[in-house]
C-alpha cells in the first residue's frame, strides 16, 4: 500500500485549497477588479456608493430629461411587515437585485421581472439588542466573491450564498461586554475584507468599534476604536468618561485606492448633549474634546492604524456627528480631494493627499450647506475650526438651529461628472431644547443616556423646509436651487441622462434636469422614502429602483411640524419600487 | 360694596391666576405632574425621563414625535410599566437599566400627565 507522507499530504491538500479557492473565485460574481472599477460598469450597482469615487452616479442614459416624462413603474415588491419603512440601499449584479428590508430580511429578485429567486431572514437576539433605538433598521448589504454579507442589530455579520441564500458563514463580531450592540449600517468590501461599524452614539458604552472581517471566514482581521482606543483618544475625554462615551461609525463608509485607506464617520459622544456648557474643556460628564467621536478617521486597509483624522465637531454639544458615510472623492488640477458632510449641515473638503502620520487632514475649504443655524456662527473655511459656538448649559434653550436632527442626514448626494455639480439635500428646522444633569451611568453599561429633553420646531418666521442645491462640490458655489415644502430624508442620484432623482418625504418621487433643477417628472409613491435609490440594467433595459417607508426619530418629527399627510402616514410598511420608460 | 372675606379670597386667587395666565407664567403641567411624583418617590422624575426616554417622546411626554405624545394615554398604569420593562419594536424595552420603583415611577408620572 502506498504510505502518505506528511509532505505528500500537506500538498494534497493545498492544492484541494486551491482549487477550491480557483473554483469560488471562477464562480463569483463580484471580484475585486470588478469593485475597483465599479465606477465604470454602468450597468450594475455593486455597492451602497455605487463606487469607491462615492458618487452616487448613473452612468446610463436610456432613461433621459427628453424622455423620462415617460417613466412609469415597472413592478414592485413587498417585502413581509417592515418596521419603520425600509432605509437600505438595494444593490443590482447582473440583471439581479438585492436589497434589504427591516430587521435583518435580505431578498433577491429578478432585476426585469421582481421575481423573488431568494428570502433569507436574519434569528435577531431581540434580548441582547433590547435597550438599544435601532432595533429593526437595516441599511443595505455588500456583494463580492460569490457571497452577500449583512450587519445585524445584534452584532452579528452574516455571509450568504449569493446565488442560494443559504448562510456561508455567521458569526457574532460585536462583544456586548462593553455596552455595545450592533450594526444597522451596510458593509463595505476592501480588499479580502469586510468593512462595517457598530452604532451606539447614545449609550454609555464603549468603544464604537469599526472592523474589519475576513471575507472568506468572517473573522476579525481587525478592529479600530472610534473612542478609547489609544492614548490621544483617552486624554480628551476627563473622568475616564471614555468608557460610556458611546462612539461608533453606523453608516457605510467609503475606500480611497490612491492611499489604500479607509475613510469613516463617527458618530456623537455620549451623552447627548452636556450640562457643563461653555466649561466643557474642564468640567460635565464628559470634558474635553471626546475623539474620535464626531470625526472622520482614515485607517490603513490592511491594517486598521489610524493614519489621519479630523474632529469636525470637538466636544460636539449639538449630536451633530459625523457618522454620514458619503465621502466624494475629486480630482481637480493635480490635486485629489475627499468630500465629506457634516449632520451640522457643513461640507468639509480634505485633501486626500496628505494623509499618514496619525495627524489631523488638512481642510481645503468648509462650507454651509444648511441655511438656518444658530449652534454656531460660522465655519472657518481655511480650517474647518467652528466659529462662535452657541453651548448648551443646564437650562432651558429656545430656537436652537438646527434641530437634533441636523442640516443634513445620514442619507447621500450625488455627483454628475456630467455637469460637475454636486447636489444634496438640506434641511431647515429647529427645536427647544432643556439640558438636565444626567447622573452617570455605571462603565460600560451601555444603556440609553442623553441629557435633555426637546421638542421640534419651525425656524423663527417660517415653516421648516427643505431644499436640494446643485453646486461645486468644492467651493460651495451654487448653480441652482430647488426648494420642497417638507425637507427630503432620502437619498439621491444623478445620471448621465442629465437627471436628479429625488425621493420625497410626502412620497413624491421626483426626476429634476440635472442642469437647472427643473422638475421633470414625478410619481408618488404613497408613502415616505428614507433609504437608497439606483439605476441599473437588465435584458437591455434601464431601471431606476427606490425603497419607499417612513418611521426613523427624524421623521417623527413631520406630523407634528407638519400635521397631514405626515400623520396618517404608517411606520410599519414599505416596498422597493422599480421605474422604466 | 360689601364683599364676604371667602368671595375676597376667591377673587384675589382668580386675580393671580389671571394674572399668571396672562404674563405666561402659569405653571408648566409637566412640573405640576412631576411634583407629586417626586414627592412620593424621592427623586427627579423629570431628569430621569429626559435621560431616558426623550429620544422619542417630545416635551417630557406631551408632544407627539417619533414616539406617540403620552399625557392623556389610555393605558393602565399596569400596561405603562409593563411597555416601559418590556417594550414594543422599536421602542426598545427598560427592564435590564432601571430598577423597579423607577419603572413604576415613570409610569406614574405619565398617568399625571394632563390630557390637554
Amino acid at each position: 500500500m502506498k504510505r502518505w507522507t506528511y509532505t505528500g499530504v500537506a500538498k494534497a491538500l493545498s492544492a484541494a485549497a486551491f482549487l477550491g479557492f480557483a473554483s469560488q473565485a471562477m464562480t463569483a460574481d463580484v471580484t475585486w477588479d470588478r469593485l475597483m472599477n465599479a465606477d465604470k460598469d454602468a450597468n450594475n450597482w455593486l455597492m451602497y456608493h455605487q463606487s469607491f469615487k462615492g458618487w452616487h452616479y448613473s452612468g446610463l442614459d436610456q432613461v433621459n430629461a427628453d424622455n423620462v416624462k415617460n417613466l412609469h413603474v415597472a413592478w414592485m415588491h413587498t417585502p413581509a411587515a417592515s418596521k419603520r419603512g425600509i432605509q437600505s440601499f438595494p444593490l443590482a449584479v447582473d440583471g439581479v437585485l438585492y436589497y434589504t428590508s427591516s430587521s435583518g430580511q435580505v431578498w433577491a429578485l429578478d432585476g426585469a421581472s421582481g421575481a423573488v429567486i431568494w428570502r433569507y431572514q436574519a434569528k435577531i437576539d431581540t434580548e441582547r439588542s433590547e435597550g438599544t433605538f435601532y432595533n429593526p433598521y437595516n441599511r443595505g448589504l455588500a456583494i463580492g466573491y460569490g457571497k452577500v454579507y449583512i450587519g445585524t442589530v445584534d452584532g452579528r455579520m452574516v455571509a450568504l450564498d449569493a446565488k442560494t441564500g443559504k448562510v456561508v458563514w455567521d458569526n457574532t463580531i460585536l462583544s456586548v461586554e462593553k455596552g455595545n450592540k450592533g450594526f444597522t449600517g451596510a458593509p463595505v468590501i476592501v480588499k479580502d475584507k469586510v468593512i462595517i461599524g457598530s452604532n451606539g452614539g447614545e449609550l454609555s458604552g464603549c468603544c464604537g468599534p469599526i472592523f474589519a472581517v475576513n471575507a472568506q471566514t468572517g473573522e476579525v482581521a481587525w478592529q479600530f476604536d472610534t473612542i478609547g482606543g489609544d492614548e490621544r483618544s483617552r486624554q480628551s475625554w476627563g473622568n475616564d468618561s471614555w468608557k460610556i462615551g458611546g462612539g461608533g461609525g453606523w453608516m457605510t463608509g467609503s475606500y480611497d485606492p490612491k492611499s489604500n485607506t479607509v475613510w469613516w464617520g463617527t458618530a456623537n459622544p455620549a451623552p447627548d448633549y452636556d450640562y457643563a456648557g461653555a466649561n466643557w474643556k474642564t468640567e460635565g460628564p464628559r470634558s474635553g474634546d471626546n475623539m474620535y467621536s464626531s470625526s472622520v478617521v482614515v485607517l490603513d486597509a490592511d491594517s486598521g492604524e489610524l493614519k489621519s483624522y479630523f474632529q469636525e465637531m470637538p466636544h460636539d454639544a449639538w449630536d451633530f456627528d459625523s457618522a454620514v458615510g458619503e465621502f466624494v472623492t475629486l480630482d481637480k488640477g493635480g490635486k485629489h480631494y475627499m468630500l465629506h458632510p457634516n449632520k451640522g449641515g457643513i461640507i468639509f473638503v480634505y485633501n486626500a493627499d496628505q494623509v499618514g502620520g496619525g495627524n489631523q487632514l488638512k481642510v481645503e475649504n468648509a462650507y454651509m450647506l444648511g441655511e438656518t443655524y444658530n449652534y454656531i456662527k460660522g465655519v472657518d473655511p481655511k480650517t474647518g475650526q467652528l466659529i462662535g459656538r452657541r453651548e448648551l448649559p443646564e437650562g432651558k434653550h429656545a430656537n436652537v438651529c438646527p434641530a437634533i436632527d441636523g442640516a443634513i442626514s445620514w442619507n447621500t448626494g450625488t455627483f454628475n461628472p456630467g455637469t460637475g455639480l454636486y447636489y444634496k439635500v438640506g434641511q431647515e428646522w429647529c427645536f427647544d431644547i432643556e439640558v438636565v444633569k444626567a447622573d452617570r451611568p455605571a462603565d460600560f453599561s451601555g444603556q440609553a443616556y442623553f441629557g435633555a429633553s426637546w421638542t421640534a420646531t419651525h425656524p423663527q418666521g417660517k415653516k421648516a423646509y427643505g431644499h436640494v442645491t446643485g453646486r461645486d462640490p468644492l467651493s460651495g458655489k451654487i448653480k441652482w436651487r430647488t426648494e420642497f415644502k417638507y425637507p427630503p430624508l432620502a437619498s439621491l442620484m444623478s445620471t448621465k441622462g442629465n437627471l436628479v432623482f429625488v425621493p420625497g418625504a410626502d412620497g413624491k418621487f421626483t426626476a429634476l434636469d440635472a442642469r437647472t433643477g427643473k422638475e421633470l417628472w414625478s410619481h408618488n409613491n404613497g408613502i415616505g422614502h428614507h433609504g437608497g435609490v439606483i439605476s441599473y440594467m437588465a435584458g437591455g433595459k434601464q431601471y431606476i429602483a427606490v425603497v419607499t417607508g417612513w418611521g426613523s426619530h427624524v421623521s417623527g418629527n413631520y406630523g407634528p411640524l407638519y400635521g397631514h399627510p405626515f400623520t396618517e402616514m404608517p411606520t410599519d410598511a414599505g416596498q422597493l419600487v422599480v421605474f422604466a420608460l | 360694596m360689601n364683599v364676604s372675606r371667602s368671595t375676597r379670597t376667591a377673587l384675589v386667587v382668580a386675580m393671580i391666576a389671571g394674572l399668571f395666565s396672562i404674563s405666561g407664567l402659569a405653571q408648566d403641567p409637566t412640573d405640576e405632574a412631576a411634583a407629586k411624583i417626586d414627592e412620593k418617590f424621592g427623586g427627579n422624575i423629570k431628569k430621569l425621563f429626559a435621560t431616558r426616554c426623550s429620544w422619542c417622546h417630545q416635551g417630557y411626554g406631551m408632544k407627539q414625535a417619533d414616539g406617540p405624545k403620552l399625557a392623556g394615554t389610555s393605558k393602565s398604569l399596569a400596561q405603562v410599566m409593563a411597555q416601559i420593562m418590556n417594550g414594543k419594536t422599536p421602542m426598545p424595552g427598560f427592564k435590564n437599566q432601571l430598577k423597579f420603583e423607577e419603572v413604576q415611577a415613570l409610569a406614574e408620572y405619565i398617568k399625571a400627565l394632563p390630557a390637554d
